[in-house]
């Protein structure tokens, strides 16, 4: 506990009138029909209970204002009455009746769970969200974005606090407009509860269990809410952001996700031949560390003793092997509240943390930890999972290599290799190309993720022979196993369009324009 | 009551060979005293001291809450103090304060010498400042106190609780013990200790509500021992009961503990409507509007509560038939509850009625407690309850219910009884200051709660979404300023055992009972030979 | 009894042991608090030597407390009323006693009925086997638990058995011995209130052979054996524990039954330890059926 001025606290408080956003001061009607009729008798009870409460209320101010002693009144004596008695029992019981009615029809229709378009498993854990798609293969960790420095205001300093403050995530649940999504909830630890107002959805998170709830959205927009139910330290810090987007929309999302994943995977492959600097395995270590960590071990290293240890100066994180502290980042703690982050973060970044973890505060064990020691430290658990990210990755490759090959024979049906295009055409091109194949790794803006995915933009490849830089495409990178080849998934019209686009783009500005024969000339 | 009376009891064993109607004087007149006055005014006092206790604990959440972001303490310490906030209230405050007020007045409402079993009484209160100690000292242990809320759900309790589980289990234990032997002598006491001539139906209204409250606690304390049992052998021994792992479930905890649990919600207003029902009828000089019906209605009240703890759990996933049967039962519960209000209306309708303090607040106890009992009867709907659930609009609804009702009640007996029990009357000025205080600040602190809670505030977190600041900030001045109020009482208790004015044997023109045909203050000893009753 | 005559009632004077029972439990709190806590932690041997003082504090109180009560009931200092006090405190603290069965027998039955089918796809859970726990199957006994600890049922044949025959025989003894003190038949009544607490101790042992062979290599069964080993450790571990209780009583019942205490009329203690002893055998009676034979 800080220590502070309280007395100032509370006259700034006071005179800061209404700077923040209004709220709403009744329940919100919602975005279905399910969170409508909730709304209904919501409202309905509400003015039962306001009409009871006028009668009733009013009958006893009227004897407090007319039956005083004050005022000389003298008491009658009855004291009993069977008539009335029953009356007021009975009456209650049909108002009852006549609530529990409309609330047994909503409440079957809350939890028919059938015949859904769409299934997401949602997993509660200490203290994001995970969301995991049935039958697509895309999954993702869902956390708070709103900056530490916004909300860790007990050294009195403060950022601005955002228009989203504490209700913001990374990568928000996305759904489809007008579809039944089913809901299948469960935690990781502790109890959770996934709640969405607008939906009228709350479900407990039970671990060990699922439970099961649905939403059918009329309106696209962005609905947010926040864990329901007491789950430790960071409970208030666990929001639920919903993007609801209209089916074309959701469809194009769901094959970015899809890449995104195929893109992590190659990544993840490479990373494990890389060697990467020590100031660069600190910078990314922390940078992971403040993300991940920080909540329990502090920024400061020196953890919330005794659920959330120190790290600063800690047996595990200095004196003990490296592959021991990687095995706990790795795996988890059985037993504490040490999740593990396999799953979570990639091998180099759990190379980072771990290097940051076993270099900051003073604890200076020089120790410099690579994606290869975390995949050799982390052990069988590791293997499997390798296969199971290589296994995953080459699904979603293929997946994405379909929807690619679909999609461009969607734009040019029929291919006329002796076509000559004009610049303009092979940039038009040559940029869609590029920004569904090539983006992922080499980024729009050219400049790639160094090391592994090198910038084209003033590349020597990419400047230089324009024959190499073909073959490049056409067949991938002797050196570099993240550089896929595409001669089986592009077309030459396709290769000659992307090969002219990265030439010319980024100021690169070679001149150069490769037509479909040229590289129909280097394939063979 | 002549001092022959007094004087023909056989003389005491024992250790001090005192004769007992002498009081012991200092420190072992209260520790070893088989004196239910004696041993009510500690137990009034004890709860005063925890009341202030869980305030200041209560204070510091809404200094906390009072702005968004983290102003004064991490988010763990903000959930020991909730949780402690909750079980030193619960426990520690309410609860005492009742069986304080059964220990003086039972035994003088029914003309008995004292409690059946007057020295199994004197352990029961002693019991209870031990098990604080031992809850409040996990403060200073390395762990720090217990964070996962009154209600402790496991597998938080469990298997991710911090260090002092341990203590926080057998604290509950003892204290358990406490409640059990407590209860078993109020028991015994209604049913065994009866002056000649007082039948069942002539009880007042007061010994009736004490007496289903003691049934409910000898039914549902062992259950609460057997869930904190298992919760220690979940987390120390390997067991399973809460984890699926093993076979067991999580929402098993919450079953075991709302069986506990919702009974014990009316554990903590049963002996409130008694409180009220004694003195609306006295300051409305006009008999009680149905006494029949207000048994039978504690008593079917008493008997739903066994059957409506799942209430606490729809959003937990049970099945369909479970959160109808639920639903049902638990809007039944308005319908006894309506009874009451109803009475109590009628009571005062064409009564002479005058507004002495203990009168203003069993008013606003009628007239809050009613809004509590609203917004319970729309969280017992269950879709509905999807909505409001774990939000403030609950913390709203039970804080109407525990504060503007318990304990407005038990203000309303204290400010009723302070007579009798010092002799002297309280500083009248005062007292109405003390009423208007904390009327206008405790709406200030939770009336705003019910619209945080419909605009979707979440309970038990340290740090809010901007859209919920201005009521918030409102609220935290609404909390200080009703804890500050409660300093008036302090105040006034103090100086109302030290002296003023004599208070007659029977202060209110319109109060009935035994208890105002003996002196004020009352005398040591009581109905040594017992009153008759026509 | 409202309407007879009025009774003078004893109201003892102040007596220190409710306050010397209240640190003992203060003690025992403390030192189970610590002891437990520290479980894994071998240099950590305080907590147990406080919940030892606790509990001889605890001892030493009853023995001073009953004591005082024998001796005021010894000379005539109590009515009819307060027989009838203690009778009815004496019957409220059984019934609280099987409430705190009743918590655990709720657990056995919420684990059969609900949870173990629920894990294995019964009721809306579906979803539930199907994602997580594809490989379970639901039994009770619950010999492999969702997360693959595997174990072995107790049987109801042997040992439960005997048991049973034990309690409910020991059951009529005390009936026995009850009927020969209203009688006045002293010899009798010793010789069937010995019989009793020979009877519980036999049944003691057994239980103590029985926690032998479930902990024994064959059997597997731990008290950590997931919610089947849970539950019934628990309630057979809890119900031992009331027997020892109740033979204690019927010991000490058995020593002042030698000394000449008792009278036809008045033998509150002795009626209190024997409806204590009925309450144990009626629980175990139930869990012989819910525990092992069902």
């Amino acid at each position: 506990m800080k220590r502070r001025n309280l007395g100032l606290l509370l006259l700034g408080g006071l005179l800061s009138s209404s700077v923040w956003a209004d709220m709403p001061l009744n329940l919100t009607k919602g975005v279905t029909e399910v969170s409508r009729d909730v709304y209904d008798l919501h409202m309905l009870v509400l003015y039962i209970c306001t009409a009871i409460g006028v009668v009733v209320f009013g009958a006893m101010f009227w004897s407090m204002v007319f039956h005083r002693k004050s005022k000389g009144f003298k008491p009658s004596t009855f004291h009993e009455s069977t008539k009335v008695e029953i009356l007021w029992t009975a009456i209650p019981v049909v108002i009852l009746i006549g609530m529990a009615v409309p609330a047994t029809y909503t409440l079957i229709d809350m939890e028919n769970n059938d015949d859904a378009d769409l299934t997401v498993q949602i997993t509660g854990s200490q203290w994001k969200w995970h969301y995991k798609y049935f039958d697509q293969d895309v999954e993702f960790y869902s956390v708070l974005s709103t900056p530490r420095d916004q909300y860790e205001n007990q050294n009195g300093t403060s950022a601005e606090k955002g228009e989203n403050y504490l209700l913001e995530v990374d990568r928000p649940l996305v759904i489809p407009t007008n579809k039944k999504v089913r809901f299948v909830i469960t935690s990781d630890d502790v109890i959770h509860a996934w709640w969405v107002p607008a939906f009228a959805v709350k479900q407990d998170a039970n671990p060990g269990f699922i439970n099961e709830a649905w939403t059918k959205v009329d309106k696209p927009g962005t609905y947010r809410g926040q864990c329901a139910e007491l789950c430790g330290k960071d409970h208030g810090f666990m929001p639920i952001v919903v993007e609801v987007k209209s089916e074309a929309d959701y469809a194009i999302w769901l094959d970015e996700q899809k890449q995104m994943k195929a893109n992590a995977a190659a990544a993840e492959a490479a990373s494990l031949n890389a060697s990467v600097s020590m100031d660069e395995l600190m910078q990314l270590g922390e940078t992971t560390y403040t993300a991940y960590c920080a909540a329990c071990h502090q920024v400061s290293g020196q953890g919330l003793p005794p659920a959330f240890p120190a790290l600063k100066g800690s047996a595990v994180a200095t004196t003990g092997p490296a592959s021991e502290h990687i095995n706990i980042v790795y795996n988890g703690k059985a037993g504490t509240g040490m999740q593990g982050y396999g799953k979570q973060l990639s091998l180099k970044e759990i190379a980072a943390v771990v290097t940051y973890e076993r270099n900051a505060w003073g604890n200076n064990t020089g120790d410099a930890v690579q994606a290869a020691d975390v995949k050799a430290a982390a052990g069988g658990a590791i293997e499997s999972m390798t296969d199971t990210v290589k296994q995953a990755a080459a699904e979603v490759k293929d997946e994405v290599t379909q929807a690619i090959t679909q999609e461009v024979a969607k734009v040019i049906p029929e291919e006329d290799l002796s076509k000559v295009y004009s610049q303009d055409e092979l940039m038009t091109m040559g940029e869609k190309v590029y920004m569904s194949a090539c983006v992922a790794c080499h980024q729009a803006s050219g400049e790639g993720m160094a090391p592994v995915f090198p910038a084209l933009k003033d590349s020597p490849i990419a400047k230089g022979d324009m024959a190499v830089h073909i073959d490049m495409v056409l067949n991938g990178s002797k050196k570099n196993p993240a550089m896929a080849a595409f001669g089986g998934q592009l077309t030459k019209t396709q290769i000659a369009a992307v090969v002219t686009y990265e030439r010319n783009a980024w100021g690169n500005n070679t001149g150069d324009l490769v037509q479909p024969a040229d590289v129909a000339a280097s394939a063979k | 009551m002549t001092t022959d009376a007094i004087n023909d009891q056989p003389e005491h064993d024992s250790h001090d060979g005192e004769h007992h109607d002498h009081k012991m004087t200092g420190l072992k007149r209260w520790l070893y005293t088989t004196n239910h006055k004696d041993i009510g005014s500690m137990y009034l006092w004890f709860s005063f001291i925890m009341f202030l206790t869980g305030g200041v604990m209560a204070l510091v959440i809404r200094a906390e809450l009072f702005q968004p972001g983290l102003q004064i303490i991490e988010p763990d310490f903000f959930n020991q103090m909730t949780t402690v906030h909750g079980l030193i209230m619960v426990f520690g405050a309410i609860m005492p304060a009742f069986t304080g007020l059964a220990n003086w007045m039972l035994p003088m409402m029914v003309g008995a010498p004292d409690m059946a079993l007057p020295r199994l009484n004197n352990w029961s209160f002693w019991i209870l400042p031990f098990a604080f100690a031992i809850l409040l000292s996990s403060f200073f242990m390395e762990s720090g106190a217990p964070n996962f809320g009154w209600t402790f759900y496991a597998p938080l309790s469990t298997t991710y609780s911090n260090g002092s589980t341990a203590f926080f289990v057998f604290a509950v234990h003892i204290m358990g013990i406490s409640s059990i032997m407590g209860a078993i002598n109020i028991v015994v006491t209604i049913m065994n200790m009866r002056a000649p001539g007082m039948t069942y139906m002539k009880m007042p209204l007061f010994v009736w509500t004490f007496f289903i409250t003691a049934y409910l606690l000898i039914a549902v304390m062992p259950v609460l021992a057997g869930t904190v049992t298992m919760v220690l052998t979940d987390t120390y021994f390997g067991t399973s009961f809460f984890d699926a792992a093993g076979g067991g479930d999580p929402v098993m905890f919450q079953h075991i503990f709302w069986f506990f649990g919702h009974p014990e919600v009316y554990i903590m207003i049963l002996p409130a409507f008694g409180i009220v029902s004694t003195t609306i009828p006295a300051f409305s000089r006009k008999k009680l509007f149905g006494y029949s019906s207000m048994v039978y209605a504690t008593a079917s009240i008493a008997f739903l509560s066994f059957i409506v703890w799942a209430h606490h759990m729809f959003t937990t996933g049970m099945p369909l038939f479970g959160e109808l049967f639920f639903m049902y039962c638990t809007m039944l519960i308005a319908v006894p509850t309506g009874v009451k209000v109803f009475n109590w209306a009628a009571t005062m309708w064409r009564g002479s009625i005058s507004f002495e303090t203990p009168m203003l607040f069993s008013i606003a106890f009628v007239i809050l407690f009613t809004i509590g009992g609203f917004s319970g009867l729309m969280l017992a709907m269950t879709p509905v309850d999807f909505q409001y659930h774990d939000t403030y609009f609950v913390v709203a609804h039970f804080h109407y219910v525990l504060v503007t009702g318990a304990l407005f009640s038990i203000f309303a007996g204290a400010y009723y009884w302070l007579p009798k029990w010092t002799g002297y009357m309280y500083n009248d000025t005062l007292s109405k200051w003390h009423f208007w205080c904390s009327l206008i600040s405790v709406n200030l602190l939770f009336f705003p709660m019910h619209f945080l809670g419909l605009a979707g505030m979440p309970r038990r977190i340290p740090d809010y979404a901007l859209q919920f600041a201005d009521f918030n900030k409102w609220v935290s001045i609404g909390g200080f300023a009703f804890g500050l109020s409660q300093l008036i009482f302090l105040v006034l208790v103090i100086k109302c055992v030290k002296g003023g004015e004599k208070a007659p044997a029977k202060p209110w023109d319109g109060a009935e009972g035994l208890e105002w045909t003996v002196p004020s203050p009352a005398p040591y000893h009581t109905f040594e030979t017992p009153p008759k009753i026509d | 009894m409202t309407t007879k005559e009025y009774e003078s009632y004893y109201v003892p004077a102040q007596s220190k042991w409710p306050i010397i029972g209240a640190i003992a439990l203060f003690l025992i709190a403390v030192g189970a608090g610590n002891y437990v806590a520290n479980l894994n932690d071998p240099e950590s041997v305080g907590g147990g030597w406080i919940l030892l003082a606790g509990i001889a504090l605890i001892i030493y109180m009853m023995f001073g407390w009953f004591n005082n009560v024998i001796t005021e009931s010894m000379s005539g200092k109590y009515s009819h009323q307060m027989d009838n006090s203690f009778r009815q405190g004496m019957s409220w603290f059984i019934f609280s006693e099987v409430m705190f069965f009743a918590a655990f027998f709720g657990a056995l039955l919420y684990a059969r009925t609900f949870s173990v089918p629920w894990l294995d796809g019964a009721g809306n859970n579906a979803a539930t086997a199907a994602i997580l726990w594809p490989d379970f199957t639901a039994t009770w006994p619950l010999i492999k638990t969702p997360d693959g600890t595997e174990t072995t049922a107790m049987g109801w044949y042997g040992l439960p058995l005997i048991n049973t025959i034990l309690l409910l025989t020991s059951s009529i003894t005390a009936h026995f011995a009850h009927v020969a003190l209203e009688q006045e038949k002293r010899g009798l009544l010793k010789f069937w209130l010995g019989l009793t607490v020979v009877l519980g101790i036999t049944f003691l042992y057994c239980q103590g052979l029985e926690y032998a062979h479930g902990y024994a290599d064959e059997m597997k069964l731990y008290l950590d054996s997931g919610i089947y080993g849970n539950t019934f450790y628990m309630l057979t571990g809890f119900h031992g524990m009331h027997v020892t209780l109740g033979t204690i009583m019927l010991l000490v019942m058995f020593i002042r039954v030698l000394k000449g205490h008792f009278t036809p009329k008045n033998h509150f203690a002795f009626q209190a330890a024997s409806w204590y002893w009925h309450f144990v055998d009626v629980v175990w009676v139930i869990l012989f059926v819910f525990v092992y034979i069902v």
